[in-house]
């Protein structure tokens, strides 16, 4: 028997608004003397926003106060890298994206632990393993997207050989998906 | 089957997407994409994932009746149709059940597998309960969607009023016919020797050869016939802060008279009437100690008056035994009302716990004008007949029940004299 105590969502709470602040704070390092003022408003707005959030008693006003904080650092982000070329800003943006989706989630679950909840051995046991996929992968498949479209905007058998991938991995993707579904009758 | 519901994190992850890719348009930027991907992607993994159904719940209490301050064991039994990485499971006891470990349960559910969860349930107080449904959540990948919904039956679980082994009892001054524990005083045919006498015509009991011997006439022995009565227990259901303890008082001196035979009924008279007419035996122990089970408060403005009792419920050769707080003007007229027609009444009055020492000057001043004015109310009662006997908090029973034994000996003695 596994008792969710205090610790465990204590944890969770701050190591998820330790990565927004990061995500912030790096957007302020990248944010030029012209902009830091803004970007850095808008990130500790954010911040503040989001942990403010968590101590919303119910679902709905904790996911949609935690959003305004998400979108407000996500904004401090787009400003801060403004500056930078689109490889950097790619790469900023799909990073800081990974890091603030996981944060959320973490958030969200450390939360939803109530107190005297018994946690039995085996609850969603590849759960942590979905969000970091997701996280990890929509960051790269994001950063494949916007570097493909730089190699394509060239032409050429380079651009031929990406499209074709593209398109074989688009079509297996919604095969599979459209498999799943018919399999679960959802 | 309950469908799958959205959650509000839908609207969250969905407005995330948005923005991101509003501004991707609007500043012509489509890197600013890759901030909100995440939040896109598992709003759409979470809404084409197929969420697990809700388990099949099944609930069983091991036994459906206990005494109050006893343990009950209820099993749960899930097993679901499809494997469920995750399913909450929480079961909301009533108020005077409470259970020794959690209520809630997050576990994962396998097919063909039934998970058992084991729950022991203290009642803390008597009373009819209803327990379950549970309720059951679902969610999908991503806590995106959400199944919800309730399973099981309802469950009936009455716990009943932990009554007190009694010894003394108070005895009523008329006996009934029939045969019983309690000792008639007008001599008869029975076991315990009362006197002897000269033998006139019609004089029960058997000659006593000894003595007829020794005078040259006949003389008797005379013996005291066991007969039973009729005892009513009138609770007061006025005051909701000592309905407990009247309760357990009740179906301890229910218990203690119907052991000694005599027909035992009971008034609960407060907000809500209700009676059991007065009978004996094992069944009307249980009859009586149901309708203690299910004696509640009832808040009531209505004026209640002691012609509201049917005459069947109160007869006027029985012990009318009141425990009352006396605080009601309502139960105060009421027992005035029952001894005005002649009936030999008892008064038991609940009180708080007795007062700590260590009290300021004006709190000290408040409670001696509460106590004179009690002390006043109880002599007011016993110059019509009807001994008060004041029953503590904490205490037992039985030296208030003592008192009122010794009080009607001492009224007979200042009557036969």
């Amino acid at each position: 028997m596994r008792l969710s105590r205090r610790r465990p969502q204590f944890t969770g709470v701050a190591l998820s608004i330790f990565g927004i602040s990061a995500v912030a704070a790096w957007a302020i390092s990248l944010a030029t003397e012209n902009r830091t003022a803004t970007v850095a408003l808008a990130g500790v707005t954010g911040v503040v926003t989001f942990a403010v959030a968590l101590t919303a008693p119910f679902a709905r006003a904790r996911n949609r106060t935690s959003a305004t904080g998400l979108a407000l650092v996500g904004a401090a982000v787009v400003v801060g890298a403004m500056g930078q070329t689109a490889a950097d800003r790619t790469t900023v943006f799909a990073i800081s994206g990974a890091i603030l989706f996981c944060a959320a989630e973490l958030a969200d679950r450390s939360l939803a632990r109530a107190r005297g909840v018994e946690r039995r051995r085996g609850v969603e046991r590849w759960s942590l393993a979905w969000v970091l996929g997701v996280a990890i992968g929509s960051a790269g498949l994001s950063y494949a997207a916007i570097a493909t479209r730089g190699l394509l905007g060239g032409g050429g058998p380079a651009a031929l050989a990406v499209g074709t991938a593209g398109a074989m991995l688009l079509s297996f993707l919604a095969a599979l998906v459209l498999r799943t579904r018919a399999r679960s009758g959802v | 089957m309950s469908q799958p519901a959205a959650t509000p994190k839908v609207v969250a992850y969905a407005v995330l997407t948005g923005i991101g890719l509003l501004a991707a348009v609007v500043l012509g930027d489509p890197a600013i994409v890759a901030l909100a991907a995440p939040f896109g992607f598992a709003l759409v993994i979470g809404i084409l994932t197929r969420v697990a159904p809700l388990p099949e719940v099944g609930l069983c209490l091991d036994t459906p009746r206990l005494v109050e301050g006893g343990k009950a064991t209820m099993t749960l039994e899930l097993s679901a149709s499809a494997t469920t990485p995750r399913c909450d499971i929480a079961l909301g006891l009533p108020l005077g059940l409470s259970a020794t470990g959690p209520t809630a349960w997050s576990l994962r559910l396998d097919e063909g597998s039934p998970v058992v969860v084991e729950i022991q349930i203290t009642a803390a107080h008597y009373g009819r309960f209803s327990i379950g449904p549970v309720t059951a959540k679902v969610p999908g990948l991503f806590k995106i969607l959400e199944r919800s919904g309730e399973g099981g039956d309802t469950l009936q679980l009455e716990a009943l009023p932990k009554a007190e082994a009694l010894r003394t009892l108070a005895r009523a001054r008329e006996v009934r016919a029939t045969a019983g524990d309690r000792l008639a005083r007008r001599p008869g045919d029975g076991i315990e020797f009362a006197e002897v006498r000269p033998y006139s015509a019609g004089t029960p009991g058997r000659l006593n050869w000894r003595v007829t011997a020794r005078r040259g006439e006949p003389y008797v022995n005379l013996r005291h016939p066991e007969r039973s009565t009729d005892v009513i227990l009138l609770v007061d259901t006025f005051s909701a802060a000592v309905l407990a303890r009247q309760v357990r008082a009740a179906s301890g001196l229910a218990a203690a008279y119907l052991a000694r035979h005599d027909r035992v009924g009971l008034v609960a008279f407060g907000g809500a009437l209700h009676w059991v007419e007065p009978a004996m035996g094992r069944a009307q122990l249980e009859r009586l100690v149901a309708a203690l089970t299910a004696t509640q408060w009832h808040h009531s403005y209505a004026w209640k008056s002691a012609e509201t009792i049917p005459s069947r419920a109160l007869p006027s050769t029985g012990l009318v035994i009141a425990i009352s707080p006396l605080e009601d003007p309502r139960i105060m007229n009421a027992l005035a009302s029952i001894r005005a027609k002649g009936v030999d009444l008892g008064v038991i009055e609940t009180i708080g716990r007795r007062p700590s020492k260590t009290r300021s000057p004006a709190g000290s001043l408040a409670a001696r004008l509460i106590e004179l004015e009690r002390v006043g109310m109880r002599d007011n009662f016993a110059r019509r007949g009807v001994p008060v006997v004041g029953w503590h908090d904490g205490e037992s029973l039985e030296a208030p029940l003592q008192a009122l034994a010794a009080w009607r000996r001492r009224a007979r003695g200042r009557v036969a004299r």
